[in-house]
């Protein structure tokens, strides 16, 4: 049984925004290999935006990116006020 | 060398420092993460509002500010943003984003905004889905000082003393999002909207009626016909379209140049706008508020497009500066104009993202200009050569002058040649000046612009080649610049 794709609305209830979910993807692929996030820290950027407040209707309020494009560029990091919630040194019960 | 004469005795009309105004709307991030973060945001703020942004604001003195929108303008149902604020309702934004608005910013928190920043306020009604009730008891909510409902309400909210409201706006677009109305209907449905905004306990307001889209001079024509009388500003709207490519920094020269030419548009329309004006108003009583007006690029790659968040580069520089010397020059009956929009949406002056904060390059333009806030227009005679891209061709340079209280005169300069500078000669009539001095604003490249990881790519630097004799000036302009020159 293969997981599904997270919705990139609110990246967890399963029901997927298929316009979006198509731009999202399109998006990926049209990095470059070295620009774009491997898969497996794709995801973990995706879980830790899904727990954030910041995010409403799949779209970041700190910079109004689509979370699904900004966590897709390896070099973006996040841009919550109270730090960076990417990052793997700072855990999200130590930031505001 | 090309030359120019400047008369330094002969002033023309006042420039109203509302020209450089702004507006702001319940659209993306402009009030909510722009201005707006909470008082409990980790972001440095007063009141909720970001201190880095209300510090970039004040340093370009602005001077007005529009709110709430827009086409918001005409869905914001004003009760909805007071009280307390947990108890507000949360409704979606239809117009823009789709994203939950919870009416934190609200009427109180908007005062406040331009009490810390020092400016003007300047309120959008809603005609389009509101009541003339509820326009005529927002005006009483703000402004009265006496016994009444609105008044009572506004104490128990916290704040006794009513606020100034210098300008109204009654609707907004209303041949659009504001309602599809025609100018027959809507000229109509002012008169009985505009009857109710009232000067309450000495304040007085300034009524500005929903004016023409870019070429309508058939909605000028009606308006100014069938309620002139009773409108103190008529609005307009205009924005920049990119030529060939929408794209805020990815465009080549002949991009550059087409949208530039574009851009001297708002000459000829303002020209043919006031032409109508005068012939209902000769007196120029009415004045001309143009009130939206920038480039409109496609959206930054990979964000929300109903944020409307684009970059900002030395093109839009450029774009600012041709638009304040037209304004400047039409300053006898422009006299309000607003960038849309201060912050994070279309043309802006600030970009955020998270707890950063950068000024583009339409920021420093704005700071160029801040010489000439008040002060008297001078005529200013001067032949540009073309500059040429193909067949086609417009003038290479743009030159405003005014003269301030404290006597100093004050150009501003554009050179629009991606690719080369120009030298200029100006003589300097009726008055002796002993020192000149200025900055200039431009970068090594056409589409350079300022990122959160390089801010300053794109600032002002003095302007080395500028020197006074014998009343006549010399300057050596760079290609693709902006600059300011200070007589004294």
């Amino acid at each position: 049984m293969t997981a599904r794709a997270p919705c990139p609305r609110c990246l967890r209830t399963g029901q997927e925004d298929a316009e979006l979910s198509k731009a999202i993807r399109l998006y990926r692929e049209a990095l470059d290999g070295d620009t774009r996030c491997g898969e497996g820290e794709y995801s973990r950027r995706l879980e830790i935006c899904g727990d954030c407040e910041g995010m409403v209707n799949a779209t970041c309020v700190h910079c109004g990116c689509y979370i699904g494009m900004r966590a897709a560029v390896t070099a973006k990091r996040c841009p919550h006020p109270g730090g960076d919630r990417w990052r793997p040194s700072v855990k999200k019960d130590t930031v505001a | 060398m090309n030359k120019f004469i400047i008369s330094a005795d002969t002033t023309l009309s006042l420039i109203d420092k509302n020209i450089y105004g702004h507006f702001s709307e319940h659209l993306g991030r402009c009030i909510y993460q722009g201005f707006y973060v909470g008082e409990d945001s980790p972001i440095p703020n007063t009141d909720g509002m970001r201190n880095d942004a209300l510090e970039a604001l004040r340093g370009i003195k602005i001077p007005v500010l529009r709110w709430p929108g827009g086409c918001f303008a005409d869905e914001y149902h004003w009760t909805d943003g007071i009280g307390p604020r947990q108890s507000r309702k949360k409704m979606i934004n239809t117009h823009w984003g789709g994203v939950v608005e919870d009416n934190s910013f609200g009427t109180h928190e908007f005062f406040r905004l331009c009490e810390l920043l020092g400016c003007e306020a300047y309120i959008c009604g809603n005609v389009g889905s509101g009541t003339v009730r509820e326009m005529q008891e927002w005006v009483e909510y703000i402004t009265f000082d006496g016994v009444s409902p609105m008044s009572a309400l506004r104490t128990e909210n916290g704040r006794e003393k009513p606020w100034r409201l210098k300008y109204f706006g009654v609707g907004n677009e209303n041949w659009g999002c504001g309602g599809n109305m025609t100018p027959e209907y809507y000229a109509n449905e002012y008169r009985r909207y505009a009857t109710y905004v009232r000067n309450f306990s000495g304040n007085v307001i300034e009524k500005i009626a929903c004016g023409p889209n870019v070429d309508d001079c058939r909605w000028t024509e009606v308006l100014m016909r069938e309620a002139a009388w009773m409108m103190d500003g008529l609005s307009l709207h205009y924005y920049t379209p990119p030529m060939f490519n929408r794209s805020a920094t990815d465009f080549d020269e002949r991009t550059w140049f087409y949208t530039l030419r574009e851009t001297r548009r708002m000459d000829e329309l303002i020209t043919r706008h006031s032409t109508i004006m005068d012939k209902y108003d000769p007196s120029r009583r009415v004045f001309l508020a143009v009130d939206e007006w920038g480039i409109w690029c496609d959206v930054e790659p990979g964000t929300n497009p109903g944020f409307l968040y684009q970059q900002n580069s030395l093109r839009d520089a450029l774009i600012a500066a041709l638009n304040f010397n037209i304004f400047n020059r039409h300053s006898a009956r422009v006299r309000m104009a607003n960038i849309a929009q201060t912050a994070n949406v279309l043309q802006s002056v600030i970009l955020t993202e998270g707890d950063k904060t950068l000024l583009t390059p339409t920021w420093h333009a704005f700071r160029l200009y801040t010489v000439h806030h008040g002060a008297s227009l001078l005529p200013v005679s001067f032949s540009s050569p073309e500059y040429r891209f193909g067949d086609d061709s417009t003038a290479q340079a743009d030159i405003c002058a005014s003269v301030d209280s404290k006597g100093e005169l004050n150009i501003t300069l554009v050179n629009l040649d991606a690719n080369n500078p120009i030298e200029l000669s100006g003589e300097i009539r009726g008055r002796d000046y002993g020192k000149a001095e200025g900055e200039v604003l431009t970068s090594s490249r056409i589409n350079d612009c300022n990122t959160f990881e390089n801010p300053e790519t794109v600032k002002t630097v003095p302007l080395e080649d500028v020197k006074i004799k014998d009343g006549i000036l010399t300057v050596r302009l760079p290609s693709k610049c902006v600059a300011r020159i200070t007589l004294s």
